[in-house]
């Protein structure tokens, strides 16, 4: 059974970790994860690194 | 209501060893054990999936090929899954993660996943982990692997005995107007 309420659990070394980005088109901030970010409020691909 | 086709997915083909690769385009594939399921699809578009966790927000960019799997660990309405499915990868809605130990944990019939790959295991807490590549399934479906590949899925260690077959894609509102 899956676990649900039990002790039993897998942790991972690498959690989920997110890159800061910013929109260029509508100036959104977001965190990011995996390749080609895209803003979650314009669905633009023109984002940059903050 | 979606129909469950007749006979298995057809054009299941072996990628290697342990590995056999299906055929896929709009339509969600249902993977059924003996008491438990799993609906897979493409996402079939590129969109940002936000992820909401107790700490944060990470939005994640999604492509086409990457897959949507609805996993009913206990079984349920396949109706159910295809709803929550459709939810996803049509409209976007953003996935809540629950913090560690909490109660509500244990009463979610039906967890998502949205990645290129999904490794399915029996062995973590229900709603709680973030990590997309990875997905609570019943014992029946632990070790399971799938992939999307152009074209299609690919689906290592499937377990004997299990029932894969297509779903019917589900018309939109506007397409039943019509």
């Amino acid at each position: 059974m899956c676990t649900v309420g039990g002790p039993v659990d897998i942790e991972f070394n690498e959690r989920v970790k997110g890159t800061n980005y910013r929109c260029k088109e509508c100036g959104e901030k977001f965190k990011g994860v995996g390749k080609r970010p895209m803003c979650p409020s314009c669905q633009s691909e023109d984002v940059e690194e903050v | 209501m979606s129909k469950k086709s007749e006979g298995g997915a057809s054009g299941v083909s072996s990628a290697g060893p342990g590995v056999a690769t299906v055929p896929l385009g709009d339509e969600p594939l249902l993977i059924r054990g003996e008491r438990s399921f799993l609906l897979v699809a493409k996402a079939a578009s590129r969109f940002t999936l936000c992820i909401e966790t107790p700490d944060d927000e990470y939005c994640q960019a999604v492509d086409p090929d990457d897959l949507v799997a609805v996993s009913m660990p206990e079984g349920g309405p396949i109706e159910q899954a295809r709803m929550m499915l459709e939810l996803v990868r049509r409209y976007h809605i953003p996935l809540v993660v629950l913090p560690k130990d909490h109660p509500g944990s244990k009463r979610l019939s039906m967890v998502v996943s949205v990645a290129p790959e999904i490794l399915l295991a029996c062995d973590i807490r229900r709603g709680t982990h973030p990590e997309q590549h990875l997905l609570c399934s019943s014992v029946e479906f632990s070790g399971l692997s799938l992939s999307g590949v152009p074209g299609g899925i690919a689906m290592k260690n499937l377990p004997l005995g299990v029932e894969v077959t297509y779903l019917e894609a589900e018309k939109t509102s506007a397409d039943k107007q019509q």
